[in-house]
C-alpha cells in the first residue's frame, strides 16, 4: 500500500498527464524507478544492520581472539559482504531506470554507487585482515590446577598471586601488533574498571618495551594517542598499557621508561620534537626518554653527552619536563629545554645541527593547554603473561620486585631507582587487583 | 623490518584512499580539495608516507611549500587534517609504533604546509 501511494505521489508530482489518456510506457518507467528506489533503501538498511552486527561482534571479540569470537566475527563479516552485494545490485537496477526517468539524478546515483563500492572494498579488506589475525587462533588455554600451596584460579587461564595476576596464553603473543591492548581487553572482560595503567610482564617472550597509550582527552600532552577510548570499551579510565620483557626479571625491564612513555613524547612542535612519538633525541632533557647535555663547540656543531633514546633501565630519574607531562610538576619548573634542529651525527662524537629550538613550560601551556596536576597515586595492575601458571618462586620474585618499585619511599637497591626515587618523592604508585565482574570469575578480593 | 614492510604497501594505499575520502568530504577542509584529482593526491601522499615509513619510494611531487602556497591554509585546517588522519589510522588498526611515527611525520610538515617557517625561533 505504501509503495502504491509512493508511486501515485511520483506520478502526480512528476507530471503524469491528467485526463483519460494513459501513457503506459511512462507509467512503467515511473514504477520501475520507484521499485528500484525502494530496493536501494531496503538494501541500505540491510547494510547498516549488518555493519552494526559486525561492530558488535568485533567489540565482543577480544583482541587476543578465541576461536569462537573469530567465528562469530567472520559470520558477521559475511553478512556485511552479502548486504553490500545486495546494495550493489539495487544500485545497478536503479541506474537503469534513472537514466530513463530522471536523467538529472543519474550522476548522483553513480556517485553513491561508487562510494558504496569503495566502502564495500574497505569492509572486505577489514574482514580479510581479521581472517589473517584469526588464522590459527587456538581456544583459550585451559590450565591444569595449580599445586595446593599456589593461589586459586580466577577465571579460565587467569590466576591471582596476592596482588599479582597471571594470565596464561600460548607463547608468541607479545609480537602481535596490538599485544598490550589485547591483553587489557581480555582482562577487562573479567575485571572491573579500576586501573590507570596496566603493566604486562612477558615471562617468556623477549622483545623491546612497548607502550599502548589510550586517548583520555587529557590536556597539555600534545598529539593524539594511538588508541581512542572506544578501543577499550569496558575500561574507561585506563591511560595505557606498558608491555615489558620480564624474561630477566622485572627490575631489568625499563619500567620507569614505560610509565613515562604513556604520556610522552607527543609534543608536536616543529623542530623542537625531532623524536616525536617517543624519545627526546638531541636535547638537554636528560630523563627517562633520553636526551642529555648539550654544549656548543664551533658553529653548527655541538657536543652531546647522553642518550638520544630512553629505555636504558631504571637508573635515571625523570627530567622536569617528564615530571610535568606526568602531572607531577608545574610548568614553571620545566625551565628552558633546548632541542637541536635538523640534527645529524658528525665525526668524533659531535652533532651537526641547523640551529637550536628552545621551549619552556609556559610555551607548552600556551600551545597545548596546561597538563593537570596529578595528586592521586596511579592505580596500577600487574599481570605476568606466561604459557603455564607461574610457580611459587617466580611469583614471589615478581611480587618482591613490584614491592620495591612501588615502595612509598626509597628501596634498598643502590643500583636502581624506584618510582618514588625517580620522581623525587612526588609520585606514588598503588598496586591493585580490580574486582571481579561476576561471581563465575572467582573471588578476586 | 621497516614500518612500511610491517604495514604492507597495499594496506598503506588502502588507508590513504580512505583518508582522502574523508578529507574530500570534510566540512572544514574539504573545500580545499574541490576539483582536485584525488587519485593523484593519493599517489603523492603514498610516495611521501612510504618514504617516511622506511620505503625507498621516490617522491615525484612538487616541493610541499610550493604546492600549498596558493591555498589559504590556517593552523586549524592543518590540525583538522591531522585529526582525520589519526581517526583513519585508528580505524585501520595501525599498530601504535607506526601510528606514532606516521603522526610525527604529519606534524613535522606543518611549517612546509603553512609556509610560516614553524613556531620555534
Amino acid at each position: 500500500m505504501q509503495k502504491l501511494a509512493l508511486i501515485a505521489f511520483f506520478a502526480t508530482a512528476c507530471g503524469a498527464p491528467p485526463g483519460p489518456v494513459r501513457d503506459d510506457a511512462r507509467l512503467a518507467a515511473v514504477h520501475a524507478y520507484n521499485e528500484a528506489l525502494i530496493d536501494v533503501q531496503r538494501a541500505t538498511g540491510r547494510v547498516k544492520a549488518a555493519l552494526h552486527r559486525r561492530d558488535a561482534a568485533e567489540t565482543g571479540a577480544v583482541r587476543l581472539p578465541t576461536s569462537e569470537a573469530c567465528a562469530a566475527l567472520d559470520r558477521a563479516g559475511g553478512e556485511v559482504d552479502a548486504a553490500w552485494l545486495g546494495l550493489q545490485k539495487a544500485y545497478d537496477e536503479i541506474a537503469e531506470s534513472v537514466a530513463a526517468r530522471r536523467p538529472v539524478e543519474a550522476d548522483g546515483i553513480a556517485q553513491r554507487q561508487r562510494q558504496a563500492r569503495r566502502q564495500r572494498d574497505l569492509d572486505a579488506a577489514h574482514r580479510a585482515a581479521w581472517q589473517t589475525r584469526c588464522a590459527g587462533v587456538a581456544p583459550v588455554a585451559v590450565v591444569e590446577p595449580p599445586p595446593d600451596d599456589a593461589p586459586g584460579r580466577l577465571c579460565r587461564a587467569l590466576w591471582r598471586y596476592g596482588d599479582l595476576l597471571n594470565l596464561v596464553v600460548p607463547t608468541g603473543w607479545a609480537r602481535r601488533p596490538h599485544a598490550g591492548l589485547e591483553i587489557a581487553r581480555r582482562l577487562s572482560r573479567h575485571l572491573t574498571d579500576e586501573l590507570d595503567v596496566l603493566l604486562v610482564l612477558a615471562h617468556e617472550d623477549p622483545g623491546p618495551p612497548r607502550v599502548f597509550s589510550v586517548d583520555r582527552g587529557l590536556p597539555g600532552l600534545g598529539g593524539p594517542a594511538p588508541y581512542r577510548a572506544g578501543h577499550l570499551p569496558r575500561w574507561r579510565r585506563l591511560e595505557g598499557v606498558v608491555l615489558l620483557d620480564a624474561t630477566r626479571g622485572l627490575r631489568e625491564a625499563p619500567t620507569l621508561y614505560g610509565l613515562a612513555r604513556i604520556h610522552a613524547n607527543r609534543l608536536p612542535i616543529e623542530g623542537c620534537s625531532p623524536q616525536l612519538g617517543g624519545h627526546w633525541g638531541y636535547a638537554d632533557v636528560a630523563g627517562q626518554l633520553g636526551g642529555g647535555h648539550l654544549e656548543p663547540t664551533v658553529a653548527g656543531r655541538w657536543s652531546f653527552a647522553g642518550r638520544r633514546a630512553g629505555g636504558g633501565g631504571d637508573v635515571v630519574g625523570y627530567a622536569p619536563l617528564e615530571l610535568y607531562l606526568l602531572g607531577l610538576a608545574d610548568p614553571a619548573e620545566v625551565g628552558a629545554v633546548r632541542f637541536l634542529r635538523e640534527s645529524r651525527a658528525g665525526a668524533r662524537g659531535e652533532v651537526k645541527a641547523e640551529g637550536v629550538c628552545t621551549v619552556d613550560g609556559q610555551e607548552l601551556v600556551r600551545r597545548f593547554g596546561r597538563r593537570p596536576r596529578r595528586d592521586a597515586p596511579w592505580r596500577i595492575g600487574a599481570v605476568v603473561v606466561s604459557s603455564a601458571p607461574l610457580d611459587r618462586e617466580a611469583a614471589r620474585r615478581y611480587r618482591a620486585d613490584l614491592a620495591a618499585l612501588f615502595a612509598p619511599g626509597p628501596d634498598e637497591d643502590p643500583d636502581r631507582l624506584n618510582f618514588h626515587e625517580a620522581t623525587g618523592g612526588r609520585g606514588r604508585l598503588s598496586l591493585i587487583v580490580p574486582g571481579a565482574r561476576r561471581a563465575g570469575c572467582g573471588k578476586l578480593r | 623490518m621497516t614500518h612500511l614492510e610491517q604495514l604492507g604497501e597495499d594496506q598503506l594505499r588502502l588507508i590513504l584512499t580512505d583518508f582522502y575520502d574523508r578529507v574530500f568530504a570534510d566540512v572544514m577542509v574539504g573545500f580545499f580539495f574541490s576539483g582536485q584529482d584525488k587519485g593523484r593526491l593519493i599517489q603523492l601522499e603514498y610516495e611521501l608516507t612510504a618514504r617516511h615509513l622506511g620505503g625507498g619510494t621516490p617522491y615525484t611531487g612538487r616541493n610541499l611549500r610550493e604546492a600549498h602556497a596558493s591555498h589559504p591554509i590556517r593552523r586549524g585546517h592543518f590540525q583538522r587534517r591531522n585529526v582525520l588522519l589519526a581517526d583513519t589510522l585508528r580505524d585501520h588498526d595501525v599498530p601504535p609504533e607506526i601510528f606514532e611515527a606516521w603522526m610525527a611525520t604529519a606534524y613535522a610538515l606543518e611549517a612546509a604546509v603553512l609556509g610560516d617557517g614553524g613556531d620555534c625561533g
